[in-house]
């Protein structure tokens, strides 16, 4: 074998990190909001992550490694400007959301799917909206374990956090989501605050 | 119940749970209803690929980079000619009985054999069964070759991930293709047959 000059560090580190492209893009748009922020971000993590690629530890893989530098990296560029972290009053969060599960399917009086409302009445760029308007933190969790389909411990490692830490953003993210979707639907009529759902016709749709 | 969706949640909890859920048919509606929000939002959720032009960009930078200005020991020649010899050594015992083509990108292997294990578990001394009935969800399984060693492997496919989390997968032997990177412990794996539950 060869002694290993640049070349061949370059192509294993292109082998073996290059196929985690996409999902490296989808966060970094996920997290800047911006497809030319996002590939400017993957770029700079790519980058860095070659930098670093003597400091890799083989325990982790080596996606959540990617996810990890790409995050830090975000932070380091992205939210340096930031004073303060976005707070959320979560108990009010919480109190809204069960108010419109309330309203819309406990109370109803015909059997009500709420994936059919969700998917009948909010439109592709209101769930983006949605998710760009959760919190960073619960945004990356979010899209690692929904869009990435990673585990719990698998997310902890890609972003260095306990797993307590993981389920507590995971579950704040997804009531903040779920009651962002909710408020679309009602607003746009598909259901109702007073309890049950509008028919098509009803909503104007 | 967020992580009982999720299908994190210990064995002993989540039966429980579900004792409770086919009892209590407010909490089974509840239960409804977020399973449906949750697939809504999966099914909505964006997966936007990496427009076409980003791979050639970031090769292009990467290339761009100075040569270090010193390789790391590991990456001295003699360092390195060792280390190739050894894991040569390794792919040559009993449990690897295919050709081998060395490659300066990873050693490209086309019928090694492998052990799944939960890794956690295995690194502990439990044997297979208590492996196979371990209920930590958070344990992942890994290959375990005959040397002892663990190699965890790409994620890129829906049927590798299964073997990442299945526990009924651990205690199976696997014939495996693809590429062994040694410096991450990971196997790219293109293709693997089943052996069954026959040890190494």
């Amino acid at each position: 074998m060869s002694p290993g000059p640049p070349h061949d560090r370059r192509t294993e580190f292109e082998d073996v990190a290059l196929p985690f492209m996409d999902a490296l893009f989808n966060l970094a748009l996920n997290l800047t909001r911006n497809r030319k922020d996002a590939e400017d971000l993957v770029q700079e993590a790519y980058l860095r992550a070659y930098r670093f690629f003597d400091s890799y530890q083989p325990s982790t893989h080596i996606k959540a490694w990617l996810f990890r530098i790409l995050r830090n990296t975000f932070i380091n560029r992205y939210r340096a400007a930031k004073i303060r972290p976005e707070e959320v009053d979560f108990d009010k969060v919480e109190m809204v959301y069960e108010r419109l599960v309330d309203d819309a399917f406990l109370q109803s009086r015909q059997p009500v799917s709420p994936e059919q409302a969700v998917m009948d009445g909010v439109l592709d760029a209101e769930v983006q909206q949605a998710m760009d308007a959760l919190p960073e933190e619960y945004r990356t969790v979010v899209v690692l374990a929904l869009a990435e389909e990673m585990s719990y411990k698998e997310i902890a490692g890609a972003l260095s956090i306990p797993l307590g830490t993981v389920m507590s953003r995971l579950h704040r993210g997804r009531k903040l989501l779920q009651k962002s979707l909710l408020e679309y639907a009602r607003r746009k009529g598909i259901i109702s605050g007073r309890g049950g759902v509008k028919t098509s016709d009803e909503a104007g749709t | 119940m967020v992580h009982f969706q999720a299908d994190e949640l210990p064995a002993a909890d989540r039966a429980v749970l579900q004792t409770h859920l086919d009892a209590c048919p407010n909490c089974a509606r509840r239960l409804e209803i977020e399973d449906g929000l949750l697939s809504a939002i999966r099914a909505r959720i964006a997966r936007v690929p990496a427009p076409p032009g980003l791979e050639t960009r970031v090769r292009a930078v990467l290339a761009a980079q100075a040569p270090g200005a010193g390789l790391a020991w590991y990456r001295r020649p003699m360092f390195a000619a060792l280390a190739t010899a050894a894991l040569l050594a390794v792919l040559m015992l009993p449990g690897f009985d295919g050709p081998v083509d060395n490659r300066v990108d990873g050693v490209v292997i086309a019928g090694a054999e492998v052990l799944v294990v939960d890794m956690d578990c295995d690194r502990a001394g439990r044997d297979l069964d208590q492996q196979k009935g371990c209920d930590k969800t958070h344990h992942l399984n890994a290959l375990k070759t005959s040397d002892g060693r663990y190699w965890s492997f790409n994620l890129d496919r829906e049927s590798h991930r299964r073997l990442l989390v299945d526990p009924g997968m651990r205690g199976h032997r696997f014939r495996v293709e693809g590429k062994f990177y040694p410096k991450f412990q990971t196997l790219q794996m293109t293709r693997y047959t089943d052996l069954g539950t026959v040890p190494l």
